[in-house]
């Protein structure tokens, strides 16, 4: 579904965020990539929206984004599903705009599209009337979940979709996340929050980082020295009790190649 | 289909309601671009009967001698009608010149005292097609009607509607350049309105951008937007240009000799609106396209 090819990227006149990066995720997997800040996770979403280019295929569906038309590539953009790390919200509207404004694109009636999304509002517990701006922090990443759900999309992209959320937020995206994987949806989210991250690993979603500018499995990335006052190194175990997510060290997080822990 | 109209038309509807005052002033940029129009239209309909009114005057008069008769200057009439140039000829008889005598003395028509007007000469009025009255003058046909028996003088007189016809001409064409000159700061000013008001909303956007929204979601708002601003312009452009129409018409059609000066029939009014929509659509797209490049 989802598929990078020797992806090389980098911004005008940078050095590369990360080079010959390859990925594929089929329908129905979840990819987490916990990527430190600034290794380029975002970057990564936006390539895979075909909103930025690098050098490379990044393919979804079969369709290579770069060889589409802007107006092909409108068309691919609206069966996905994405929570930008921004959020990319209308603030001076309603929550329930905001949901039905995806709905709105894709040419739903409107009784149809403000059923759906309140429905959509309602499963992350966000009223639909007051306008974005004046909602907390948390509620409004809530709301962008609820915008990307809405479509019951192909394939879902979500960067840093719980950076805001206590470990019960976190839980909930995951749950709506494993939910659309199981209905057949392909999932690339990308996350350094620790209890999104814990609950990644007690589903054995795969786990990807971005390490010195290369796209890697995480259980193949040997820690270098580290220097303590810059990184803390620490290993997800693969499953996680209830009781322990409030023991998640926050991330950059490595795991060993020996499967000890490092901080 | 219709979903998706409604939907621009909604969009279109909060863009414009964003920032009332802004909006009034596109809209009156534009009516003032289409005012000048309005009124030249209306001047370029009238110019043709305002010229014919003016140039029933005669551009040249035949006096006759005492010794002719009202069947002289008939026939004179009747070949002059027949000759290039000559619009109509008309003879003036003893009586309707005494007559337009009196009338042009007015309250002083003692001076006619001891005036026979039997003495006063028969005369053909001739109208000259435009153009043609500069040139008689060096015409054989004047020197050969002044050779002729029974014409005591022929005068030529100077054709004034022609440089005026010139002068209307000449500024409808600048009225035309400075519309163009006009319109395009108008469809600017209709651009940088559009363009603040949708780019205000910059979260919308990226929501769009995120989110799929095709070239027509995103610019039919702001071309919608764009042909509304335009379009009310283009009104309040046509009721500015009747109340100038209306000062013509009291003060300044009469002295052309033309009374009736009408505004606009429905289906040209409805071209000028359809005007002013066009210009604000241009301006509605240009702020689109720099939002969209934003």
């Amino acid at each position: 579904m989802i598929e990078l090819v020797g992806v090389t990227f980098a911004h005008d006149g940078g050095a590369p965020l990360f080079e010959d990066a390859a990925l594929a995720v089929a329908a129905g997997e979840v990819v987490v990539v916990e990527a430190p800040a600034g290794a380029g996770a975002s970057s990564l979403a936006r390539l895979l929206a075909g909103r930025v280019f690098g050098h490379g295929q990044v393919a979804i569906g079969g369709r290579e984004l770069a060889r589409l038309r802007s107006s092909s590539r409108a068309a691919l953009r609206r069966r996905l599903g994405v929570v930008p790390q921004d959020l990319a919200l209308v603030a001076e509207r309603s929550a329930l705009d905001n949901v039905a404004l995806a709905l709105e694109i894709d040419g739903v009636p409107r009784a149809r599209r403000r059923v759906r999304a309140a429905e959509a509002l309602a499963a992350v517990d966000v009223p639909g009337e007051p306008a974005v701006a004046a909602l907390p922090m948390a509620a409004r990443q809530r709301v962008a979940w609820a915008r990307a759900f809405v479509r019951n999309p192909d394939v879902l992209i979500a960067d840093q979709p719980t950076s805001h959320q206590d470990a019960e937020g976190a839980e909930r995206f995951a749950a709506l996340t494993a939910d659309l994987a199981a209905a057949g949806a392909a999932c690339v989210v990308l996350a350094r929050e620790p209890h999104l991250v814990a609950a990644a690993a007690r589903r054995g979603w795969r786990a990807l980082t971005i390490h010195q500018r290369k796209l890697l499995d995480i259980a193949a990335v040997v820690p270098e020295e580290i220097d303590a006052g810059a990184h803390v190194v620490a290993e997800i175990p693969r499953a996680f009790s209830a009781a322990e997510d409030s023991n998640v060290v926050p991330f950059p997080v490595t795991r060993t190649a020996s499967g000890g822990t490092r901080r | 289909m219709i979903t998706a109209f409604a939907s621009i038309l909604t969009r279109a509807g909060r863009t414009l309601a964003r920032r009332p005052a802004a909006s009034v002033w596109a809209a009156l940029a534009v009516a003032a671009a289409l005012v000048g129009v309005a009124t030249i239209d209306v001047a370029a309909r009238h110019v043709g009967a305002w010229s014919h009114d003016l140039r029933a005057q005669a551009s040249m008069v035949v006096y006759l001698d005492e010794r002719a008769t009202l069947e002289h200057a008939d026939a004179l009439a009747a070949a002059l009608r027949d000759v290039d140039g000559v619009e109509a000829a008309l003879v003036v008889s003893t009586d309707d010149a005494a007559d337009r005598l009196r009338g042009a003395l007015g309250a002083h028509d003692e001076l006619l005292a001891g005036v026979d007007p039997a003495s006063l000469p028969l005369s053909v009025e001739v109208t000259l097609a435009p153009g043609v009255a500069d040139v008689i003058g060096q015409s054989p046909l004047v020197a050969e009607l002044r050779a002729a028996g029974a014409v005591e003088d022929v005068e030529v007189t100077r054709d004034y509607t022609a440089p005026l016809g010139d002068a209307l001409s000449r500024l409808a064409s600048l009225a035309w350049a400075l519309f163009a000159i006009i319109g395009l700061a108008a469809a600017l000013i209709v651009a940088a309105t559009v363009r603040l008001r949708v780019g205000e909303a910059s979260g919308e956007r990226a929501a769009l951008a995120w989110l799929g929204a095709g070239a027509w979601f995103v610019r039919g708002p702001a071309l919608v937007a764009g042909a509304v601003l335009g379009a009310a312009g283009a009104v309040v452009a046509l009721a500015g240009a009747a109340a100038l129409v209306h000062l013509f018409r009291v003060d300044v059609a009469p002295a052309l000799g033309s009374a009736e000066v009408a505004t606009w029939p429905l289906a040209r009014a409805l071209l000028l609106v359809g005007a002013g929509a066009l210009l604000g659509v241009v301006g509605g797209a240009l702020g689109a396209e720099r939002v969209a490049r934003a």
